[in-house]
């Protein structure tokens, strides 16, 4: 390895640096913003599934790309402005919370509605019952599939590069313009997504190995 | 509405040879890449299962390795990293060959989940019945799973149209590419991102509708073979 080398690796890891702050508040944003959203569709009655399902039509049948452009060049025309990182998180964010959302709807509909009226009955305020007997019987189901989403939208930030936000693949572009080391660019940048996510999505399916086993069994009170 | 913008489709009409064109490389891209990522993942599916472990060994090689890392990363490796040893792929044949190799893997588990899913008794009755295993497999275990693969099948297709706007990164002049383009001359963002969105879903419907009709010919073609 040349000299040239251990600065392009610095380099990439910057930019894997990047896409790593751009994915953990993408996962966060998405992650709170689907959790109401998925509540809504779950017991907002027919409107909440009906937004739900809207959004995720437009989400399912439109790229990314179209979604991201809406955020860095539709919005301004409404005056609103932003930063290209914060245009990136709030695109990306919208898109996690929808994708997430209907994980979460999905979760909360599998838990019986008896387990509600026990817990009106017990006294429980409807809050109260939502957040201490169905929300952690739905996580259950919510967290293997939401961990797979996790990977799907690290591996999506890469498309951000193309609307000119520096993250890995846009700083492995810039060096390979600059240095035409495109194969060891890339396989580099390979590894370094496969390092991310290979142990992320590893866990999931671990996750839900373990949920299928469990999920065989009554649940213990 | 910001301060004044009226919407005129003038520029849009005026675009429409363009864009279309570029709907139709994104179709000719969507297709190419749809069908051999459907053949690959087949393949490799039936080489995980039936291969012994070196056939599942080099399934699960091949699906981790394509599976932990976003296509736009097999589309550069091919594009600028084949370039380092001479090997110079267009920008088409490089977005086209990343977009199939990426969704083979996620077409083998789909495969292999499916074919998986077909039971243990299937094998044994087709045995009993005198049957050699690859016609077993090809009349008896294919169908069924086949049919049980098909929903996710459609949706993986879905995406495969909605990342050919990937290949834009390479200049492919598929639509993505085409409207981003016809928007830098005219700058009437909002009436071309309204039409790029309802293209994309006519796209992705189609591809929907296409399953749906699949789906309906397979269980017709089941229920007039049981009759039989």
């Amino acid at each position: 390895m040349s000299t040239a080398s251990a600065s392009v690796i610095l380099q990439l890891l910057g930019g894997l640096l990047e896409s790593l702050k751009l994915a953990i508040v993408v996962l966060t944003l998405g992650s709170l913003g689907g959790l109401l959203l998925g509540g809504f569709g779950a017991l907002g009655g027919r409107p909440g599934r009906y937004v739900v399902n809207v959004l995720l039509y437009f989400v399912r049948g439109i790229p990314l790309l179209i979604h991201a452009f809406a955020v860095f060049y539709v919005l301004p025309l409404f005056g609103l402005r932003l930063p290209p990182f914060t245009s990136a998180a709030l695109a990306l964010s919208i898109f996690a919370s929808v994708t997430i959302s209907e994980i979460i709807r999905g979760g909360i509909v599998s838990v019986p509605s008896s387990q509600v009226e026990a817990a009106l009955a017990l006294g429980f305020t409807r809050l109260k019952a939502f957040l201490l007997v169905v929300l952690p019987q739905a996580l259950r189901f919510v967290v293997p599939p939401m961990v797979g989403q996790f990977v799907s939208l690290i591996k999506a930030t890469s498309i951000i590069s193309l609307l000119g936000v520096s993250e890995l693949m846009y700083s492995g572009r810039e060096i390979i313009e600059r240095t035409l080391q495109g194969f060891e660019v890339m396989t580099l940048i390979w590894l370094l997504y496969t390092a991310v996510c290979l142990p992320l999505s590893a866990w999931g399916r671990w996750l839900e190995r373990r949920l299928l086993v469990a999920g065989s069994a009554p649940i213990r009170g | 509405m910001g301060s004044g913008y009226t919407l005129i489709w003038l520029p849009v009409i005026e675009a429409a040879p363009e864009l279309s064109y570029g709907v139709l490389k994104t179709l000719e891209i969507a297709f190419l890449s749809s069908l051999s990522a459907t053949i690959l993942g087949l393949s490799g599916a039936i080489i995980s299962r039936y291969g012994g472990t070196g056939g599942r060994l080099a399934g699960i090689s091949y699906l981790e390795l394509m599976r932990n890392s976003p296509s736009l990363v097999k589309m550069y490796f091919l594009y600028f990293g084949l370039a380092t040893f001479g090997i110079y792929l267009s920008p088409f044949a490089a977005g086209t060959i990343a977009l199939s190799l990426h969704n083979a893997a996620y077409m083998m588990e789909i495969f292999r989940a499916a074919i998986a899913s077909v039971p243990d008794g299937q094998y044994q009755a087709a045995a009993s019945l005198g049957l050699k295993s690859r016609v077993a497999f090809g009349k008896i275990i294919w169908p069924q799973a086949l049919r049980r693969a098909l929903p996710a099948l459609g949706n993986n297709w879905a995406e495969i149209v909605k990342d050919t706007s990937i290949t834009s990164a390479l200049s492919v002049q598929e639509f993505y590419y085409a409207f981003t383009s016809t928007v830098a001359l005219n700058m009437r963002t909002y009436e071309f991102f309204i039409v790029a969105g309802a293209v994309y879903l006519v796209l992705t419907g189609s591809v929907g509708g296409f399953v749906r009709l699949l789906e309906r010919r397979l269980s017709a073609a089941e229920r007039s073979s049981a009759k039989r």
